[in-house]
């Protein structure tokens, strides 16, 4: 911190713990040597929400679906002190070259990477303690910074909620009785969001938890989350759909997320 | 991987590296795995509980796992960037210093002229890989010496650095 504001950078603290916003760069924070260094990564505030729910701890097993461009996967393994083991998949290889890229950065020693999708994950044969669902969406909540991400057809949500739907099978099949499964989006759609969780809860056995105080305390430009939906069209769904959130641009100053943390019912 | 291989890299550790890194393979916190890619041996440093687990998933053999340390050949060691930036930080040790210019340079990818190179550690000899710092003694990435008697301006030549990271790692 000291590093960059000797450099002219204005930095000012978060409500996240570690988190810094940046106010005032004299030059781009992505080429200064300090982030060549891997001594930062830079995303929005929103992108923090996941890793903070899913709050691993140090010796975990975790498996991230969708890890490119390694934002979370990197804060994930920074929250587990570089310990325990990490399974990150990125099935586009250019994003994965990404990932592997910001992972080597970032002097990560605790996670395997592979170029394939998140769908593959049990091949592992392994029973994670905590999964990270980050998924393929629509991306309503990022057209503010890039409108190209949308075009609002039909068949986007249909697609986006197939594969959804597919990784939160894969989801139940590779977390341990008892586990936690973190799902995010960074769209606003109820079909990508409180519709997959409603499945994953009738169908997939899992229970809606209690997001962590740090992310349910939290105060995002000035105003809280704003909780799940309770009903979509006149269609209730889990009366514990509540406990999840997103951040929305308008009201919380940052790029759209939702965010959900489930626990795998034990047997 | 073969015992001879592991007692070079935990011997090269012990010579170049910060004692706390040297420490931590002694002691198994951190573990070398190799895999093998198309002619030749990738080195990587990975945390002991990840080893642990790639034994498990063996059969699914990853595309990248912890650290990449750089590739065995012939013998020896071709460090990579990861491993230049690790080792440099707590060593003097075939270390150039470059001057500011010389480090902006350096981060493009560029060779180096003899007038931006501050200093040299005297145990260097040419043609010997060499860890590249700007001026506050920051490890910028890894170069070639390049014989002084050799009539060229340019005094470092460039195998890696930092800025790989901006120009093709995205």
């Amino acid at each position: 911190m000291s590093r960059l504001e000797a450099k002219g950078f204005r930095l000012a603290r978060t409500e996240i713990p570690g988190a810094m916003r940046i106010d005032e760069a004299p030059m781009s924070p992505g080429a200064t040597h300090e982030y060549l260094q891997g001594r930062y990564f830079l995303h929005d505030v929103s992108s923090q929400l996941a890793p903070l729910a899913l709050a691993p701890e140090p010796g975990d097993r975790v498996a991230d679906l969708c890890a490119a461009p390694g934002g979370k996967t990197v804060a994930i393994a920074d929250m587990m002190e570089n310990s325990g083991a990490i399974a990150a998949f990125e099935s586009n290889p250019e994003r994965h070259r990404s990932l592997t890229a910001n992972l080597s950065r970032c002097g990560v020693l605790n996670t395997a990477t592979w170029a394939r999708p998140g769908q593959t994950a049990s091949r592992l044969q392994e029973q994670f303690d905590r999964v990270l669902l980050d998924a393929p969406c629509t991306g309503e909540g990022v057209v503010s910074r890039d409108p190209a991400r949308r075009r609002g057809q039909l068949r986007e949500y249909q697609a986006c909620a197939q594969e959804q739907a597919q990784l939160f099978d894969v989801a139940a099949r590779i977390l341990r009785p008892g586990g936690i499964l973190v799902y995010g989006t960074c769209t606003l759609a109820p079909e990508e969001n409180e519709l997959q969780v409603n499945r994953a809860v009738q169908e997939l056995g899992f229970r809606i938890d209690d997001l962590p105080a740090v992310v349910r305390e939290l105060r995002l430009g000035g105003h809280p989350l704003m909780p799940g939906l309770a009903a979509v069209a006149g269609r209730g769904l889990h009366p514990d759909m509540t406990k999840t959130a997103h951040a929305l641009p308008h009201r919380n100053g940052c790029l759209g997320f939702y965010v959900a943390r489930l626990e795998r019912v034990p047997a | 991987m073969s015992p001879e291989i592991r007692a070079r890299l935990e011997e090269w550790v012990r010579e170049m590296g910060p004692a706390e890194l040297a420490d931590a393979v002694d002691s198994g916190q951190l573990e070398w795995w190799m895999a093998e890619r198309v002619g030749t041996l990738e080195v990587r440093l990975v945390s002991s509980e990840l080893a642990r687990a790639l034994e498990g998933w063996g059969a699914e053999s990853p595309s990248a796992a912890g650290e990449r340390w750089g590739e065995w050949k012939d013998g020896q060691l071709r460090p990579s960037l990861e491993a230049a930036v690790r080792l440099g930080g707590g060593t003097k040790r075939g270390r150039i210093v470059l001057t500011e210019e010389g480090a902006k340079a350096f981060l493009y990818g560029r060779d180096i002229g003899r007038d931006r190179i501050r200093s040299i550690d005297g145990q260097l000899r040419p043609e010997a890989i060499a860890i590249v710092c700007d001026p506050n003694g920051d490890v910028l990435g890894l170069a070639v010496l390049k014989n002084p008697a050799d009539d060229s301006r340019f005094g470092l030549r460039a195998m890696k650095d930092l800025g790989w990271y901006l120009r093709e790692g995205g």
